[in-house]
């Protein structure tokens, strides 16, 4: 699995030995290699960091989920049965630690439905409030309306739109249906459009993020390309 | 457009319309109908697809911005915690990870923390809620639809086998009549043995209704493990995988059979097990069948079978017996 946002080295190529796969890796770990659970961490961290990062959008909380999660994986490396590629069973640990640490903190809120009708869980409010400044960096306002999504859609999302998986891999780091991979994705962006102004709620209640403004937007960019501009107010979440 | 006019679509419906999650059912054919003829949903379809295009051009420009790479110092502390990990474990010695408890048991830096809060039902806002939400939006035809689809399959015991109360061995084990042109039919009631099913279990030997009782047959049972009458059985695994209560109510265990017919083909299929058990940990249906070519197999789908969009939400297949 390689998302087009990846910028995770690979197995080394040289003039040494030849590197090893990730499954060799895993099971030289079963049978012993200390070295070889922390090579393959080395390996992917940079993705996996990426998905919780950007999953998670706090960087505290992303690295105790990556810790926790790697610590998990070396632990149950015996269990890993094949029946898919290592790293997305190792996807699937990340994210499902990010998923419990944000239903556990409840660190997202909801935002109205385009109707005004509560949504599933009762929520009509707004979201988190961010940060009142006026000249909003795109990434900062998309991150920011992404915080406000609920936790599943907020994973579906930044795997599918952001990290450029395939559904269909998602969907098994999701331990989903590909149509609720779908569904997810789909009805979270319903709501980041509300979220980010470009669709207005019946209310026309006002949201806390900024809308991302013309001035603001780029042209799209290929996925993965690094033409990124300094962020200096995004201090929250990627460096 | 007004807030009254919003007032009479079903957002999440037009959200998973126009994100792809309808392809192949009904369901798409039918929403297409509604922008088509209906202007409140035309103008909602039109002014959502609008904003879709800026919201796909706004996560663009976010995710070509450089990937963050890790912090040398989280790196560090990752690295000096796995090395004081020890070696792995054996298989036996640990659970799954990818599985929700297992996740849970993967928490190690805040031992004291309780027990997380439960998460929301995962039908709230997954497809399974689109169920009920169609149900508002074209009532009358979708009741009509599973009605017929229950009578064909013999309501009793599909019935029963929502029963919190029942005991499946007090039920009969005769066929139910199928629907016409259904593609299967069924043999017996549905059971919740409490099985945590593998595929090895699988792989030991044809399971059938019988070959699970054991589990469910009290302190009398021969199984020897975590013996309890079916009624208790019955009601943990209700606590324990709440997920499955949608396939609970026959509409949704109808429509879950057939979309397993559908995906298997070879239809009829004979169904002889059904059974509101575990696969892996994780809240599962198992089927066990034979098809219109007299090949046995065991089926196991997801909470989400049977939902538009999610086909019969497999999880695992294989030929058994």
């Amino acid at each position: 699995m390689a998302g087009p946002g990846a910028r995770t080295s690979g197995p080394a190529a040289g003039d040494g030995p030849p590197a090893r796969s990730d499954l060799e890796l895993l099971r030289a770990h079963v049978d012993g290699d200390r070295d070889a659970f922390t090579e393959l961490f080395h390996r992917h961290r940079d993705r996996l960091w990426a998905v919780a990062l950007r999953t998670i959008a706090d960087r505290e909380e992303a690295a105790d989920a990556l810790q926790d999660a790697m610590l998990s994986a070396h632990r149950a490396a015996a269990r890993f049965r094949g029946d898919s590629a290592v790293t997305t069973w190792m996807h699937r640990i990340v994210v499902n630690a990010c998923l419990d640490r944000m239903r556990r903190r409840q660190t997202h809120a909801t935002v109205p439905l385009p109707d005004g009708v509560h949504d599933d869980a009762g929520h009509t409010g707004g979201v988190e409030p961010a940060a009142p400044v006026r000249d909003h960096d795109t990434a900062l306002v998309v991150r920011q309306a992404l915080a406000a999504l609920p936790a599943e859609q907020r994973a579906a999302l930044v795997l599918v739109d952001v990290q450029g998986y395939p559904v269909a891999e998602v969907a098994r780091i999701l331990g989903v249906a590909e149509g609720t991979v779908k569904s997810r994705c789909a009805r979270g962006r319903a709501r980041l459009a509300v979220v980010l102004g470009h669709l207005r709620t019946g209310s026309d209640e006002p949201t806390d993020v900024p809308r991302v403004t013309a001035g603001n937007r780029r042209p799209p960019e290929g996925v993965g390309s690094s033409s990124g501009r300094a962020r200096p107010d995004a201090s929250q979440e990627e460096p | 457009m007004s807030s009254r006019q919003f007032s009479e679509v079903d957002h999440d419906l037009l959200a998973d319309y126009l994100g792809g999650a309808l392809d192949g059912t009904p369901e798409q054919a039918t929403v297409a109908r509604l922008i088509d003829q209906d202007p409140a949903w035309g103008e909602a379809h039109d002014a959502l697809s609008r904003a879709l295009d800026l919201v796909h051009t706004d996560l663009a420009a976010w995710a070509a911005e450089p990937a963050p790479e890790l912090p040398v110092a989280v790196a560090d502390r990752i690295v000096a915690a796995l090395a004081g990990a020890g070696p792995a474990p054996t298989a036996d010695q640990v659970p799954d990870p990818t599985g929700r408890e297992a996740t849970r048991a993967a928490v190690p830096a805040q031992p004291t923390r309780s027990t997380r809060p439960s998460s929301r039902p995962e039908h709230r806002t997954g497809p399974g809620r689109r169920s009920r939400r169609w149900a508002r939006v074209a009532g009358p035809v979708a009741l009509a639809a599973a009605s017929v689809a229950a009578a064909g399959l013999g309501v009793g015991w599909l019935t029963n086998a929502g029963d919190r109360g029942s005991s499946t061995a007090d039920q009969p084990a005769g066929g139910a009549a199928p629907a016409a042109g259904a593609p299967y039919r069924t043999t017996g009631p549905a059971v919740r043995s409490g099985t945590d099913w593998t595929p090895e279990r699988f792989a030991s030997g044809a399971p059938t209704k019988g070959s699970i009782r054991p589990d469910m047959a009290g302190p009398s049972g021969a199984a020897g493990r975590d013996l309890e009458t079916p009624f208790a059985t019955s009601q943990k695994n209700r606590l324990s995988a709440p997920r499955l209560d949608r396939l609970d109510r026959p509409e949704a265990l109808a429509a879950c059979l057939t979309a397993i017919g559908v995906e298997h083909g070879a239809t009829p299929l004979t169904i002889d097990l059904i059974d509101y058990a575990r696969f892996r940990g994780e809240p599962a249906l198992v089927v066990t069948f034979s098809d219109a070519g007299g090949t046995r197999w065991g089926w196991v789908s997801g909470p989400e079978c049977g939902v538009p969009g999610s086909g019969a939400d497999t999880r695992f297949r294989t030929r058994v017996g």
